[in-house]
């Protein structure tokens, strides 16, 4: 780990949602979502968080921003305590970190043009001192995700999902940021859309020298964009390490079935692949343990028995995996 | 009806064109669209959205009505089980009916819209049974659990009493697929059946696909935008772009050498593990918009994102689908000179 103190620091986050049934909605249990997490990101880097639907991925990215209450744990930006802010110190951390939804459908207010979308969190943080001064950054901002100033004034059901996604992007950079958590920013665009998306934030990182959290199920995307990778499964980080090394040589179970699965665009190299048996475990009711060891074919009783911690195995990557014997 | 000929194809798409009357205008979702399909093998017919693939998936099941708001051309020629060749667009309904499940069964990209959400799964599939033969419930109950079990479900009789919701994607597709094997078709279409499944589950859905295929020596049409699924199913392949193919041809050789500007520029533009790019450096995005069925470019429908355009022919003319080698096809003003 550098010298310098990490942008973002996480440890041992933890969130769990309870589960309540029946008419008096009683407690029956929780729904383990994020288990004893912790990570870093520093000023400038992009660190990818992949796993599958129900890892928790998703409740990091939020809990980070504090857009939902962790259970436990501590989280730390730029060295101040991030569950501890007063209202006044939370708007100003708004400034500062920012979000990007797969969804820009969703993410913005069909009424609004795409001038009031974009300029929107400038006047909630008043930023600007005229709606003249507003209009001009909004078209600075446009320019910044190469879209031209006659988008201003279209609404989002004129666009189309590539430059939705653009606008959703520059929305978030309106206030400056210096970290971006981008929630699975191109999965749900075509094709020949992803590229774009993915080189503008690429570009823009460059640029802007922005810090990201960039979570996705696309392993493959994550390889090129980021700097290092987080492999999340059912609530716990599974492994850890510069992206390169970390799909050449994948130190954990998990990781190395992850990377067998994903389908190889290259036809003369159809191969028998590892398949991962079964289903994800619910989040719920997690095994014991290890909680990959149900589907791990190199599980052994010991991994029943205690959690793995997350430990170093060469100089920047870490795995939660008892096993050295095989990889 | 005709006599089915001996290396008649199984299905053979004559300029299959669907046009969409809607409100907004007219909707070119398919035009022109011909292709023939062999026994056994599988095709994987790849597009954007908007491209018409998903139209010409539901054109071949018979599932576009020729008197509704779609306006249907062209033919769909299917060599039936039963003998003979029909033309799926000018079935009598009855007839129609019987022909999908029969002959042709399609899965779709939600399981879970496709099921009821009120009825256990053993009693859907049960139904699917007795739609097509007149067995008595318990028979077609043991059929239901022997279906299951054959494309490796664990514990088949739990999963039978249990309703869509208390099941996984992967097992809820497992079902479908069930569903559309009950009757032993021929031809089975699936409509980007592992899209919404999480990758793990999808290697374990394309590994069962491949199985049955190999096994009963079905017919698969893939319908996909996932070019890393393309190479790791199909023997052959289509692309469409905006309701036309543009490029025709084995999956290996088109892989390896690509002619149409869009596929060329499709495959190079995606992150892949097994070459990455050098750290920095950009992927090759295709610029511009996918266009709208609503609105399609005039020449080559590309042409405004194409970087070897050239103006006055490219934006102008739409260029023929021409043979450009043995088994190939391609829809490119300029493919013999770009290489």
């Amino acid at each position: 780990m550098p010298v310098s103190s990490p942008l973002l620091d996480v440890r041992d986050l933890r969130k769990r949602f309870e589960i309540r049934r029946g008419p008096f909605r009683q407690l029956v249990g929780h729904v383990h979502a994020v288990e004893d997490v912790s990570l870093a990101i520093h000023r400038e880097e992009v660190l990818g968080l992949a796993g599958e639907s129900g890892s928790g991925k998703s409740t990091v990215g939020r809990s980070v921003l504090r857009l939902i209450e962790p259970t436990s744990g501590a989280i730390t930006f730029d060295g101040t305590d991030l569950l501890h802010l007063d209202p006044a110190e939370l708007r100003r951390f708004r400034r500062r970190a920012q979000i990007i939804f797969q969804d820009a459908y969703g993410s913005l207010d069909p009424r609004m043009t795409v001038a009031e979308a974009v300029s929107e969190p400038l006047i909630v943080q008043k930023l600007v001192a005229s709606e003249r001064l507003a209009r001009d950054r909004v078209a600075e901002l446009l320019a910044l995700v190469a879209m031209g100033p006659e988008y201003m004034e279209r609404r989002p059901r004129d666009l189309s999902g590539g430059q939705r996604q653009r606008v959703g992007i520059a929305r978030a950079l309106s206030v400056k940021p210096e970290f971006i958590v981008a929630d699975e920013p191109a999965s749900a665009l075509d094709v020949s859309i992803q590229a774009q998306v993915i080189n503008l934030l690429a570009d823009l990182r460059r640029r802007l020298g922005l810090a990201m959290l960039f979570i996705s199920h696309d392993i493959a995307v994550m390889a090129h964009l980021c700097d290092r990778i987080a492999v999340m499964y059912l609530g716990r980080i599974m492994e850890i390490g510069p992206s390169r090394e970390l799909v050449h040589s994948p130190q954990h179970p998990y990781t190395a079935a992850l990377l067998s699965a994903v389908p190889n665009p290259n036809p003369e190299q159809r191969r028998e692949r590892q398949l991962l048996e079964g289903d994800v475990p619910s989040p719920a009711n997690p095994p014991s343990g290890c909680a990959f060891r149900t589907r791990c074919r190199f599980a052994l009783p010991a991994c029943a028995s205690t959690v793995p911690p997350l430990r170093e195995v060469a100089p920047g990557r870490l795995k939660a995996c008892l096993r050295d014997d095989v990889f | 009806m005709e006599q089915a000929a001996p290396n008649q194809p199984l299905l053979d798409v004559d300029a299959l064109t669907v046009r969409f009357r809607t409100r907004a205008g007219l909707v070119h979702a398919v035009s022109e669209v011909s292709f023939q399909l062999a026994r056994g093998e599988t095709l994987a017919i790849v597009g954007e959205s908007g491209s018409g693939k998903s139209t010409t998936g539901l054109a071949i099941m018979g599932l576009l009505s020729t008197d509704r708001p779609a306006e249907v051309s062209g033919a769909v020629r299917l060599a039936s089980k039963s003998g003979g060749v029909k033309d799926v667009l000018c079935l009598p309904d009855r007839e129609r009916r019987r022909m999908r499940g029969e002959d042709v069964a399609m899965i779709f990209q939600d399981p879970m819209s496709s099921l009821n959400p009120i009825y256990s799964v053993g009693s859907q599939i049960v139904e699917a049974v007795q739609q097509h033969r007149p067995v008595a419930p318990r028979t077609a109950a043991a059929e239901a659990l022997r279906l299951l079990a054959e494309l490796g479900i664990p514990n088949p009789g739990r999963i039978l009493a249990s309703y869509p919701h208390q099941l996984s994607g992967g097992t809820r597709q497992r079902v479908m697929i069930a569903i559309a094997l009950s009757c032993r078709p021929r031809i089975l279409i699936a409509d980007e059946p592992t899209t919404a499944l999480d990758v793990t589950i999808q290697a374990q859905i394309l590994a069962l696909l491949k199985r049955l295929q190999k096994e009963t020596a079905m017919t698969v049409v893939f319908i996909t935008h996932n070019l890393g699924v393309v190479a790791e199913v199909a023997d052959r392949m289509i692309v469409m772009y905006g309701g036309r193919i543009v490029e025709a041809g084995p999956v290996r050789d088109v892989f390896r050498v690509p002619r149409m500007p869009y596929t060329q520029s499709l495959l190079r533009s995606l992150p892949r593990l097994d070459q990455l790019q050098p750290a920095g450096e950009p992927l090759e995005a295709i610029p511009g918009n996918v266009p709208s069925a609503m609105a399609l470019p005039g020449g080559c429908s590309f042409h405004p994102r194409c970087r070897h355009l050239v103006s006055g022919t490219c934006d102008s003319v739409l260029p023929p689908l021409e043979p450009c080698a043995p088994d190939r096809l391609v829809r490119c003003a300029r493919w013999r000179e770009i290489g």
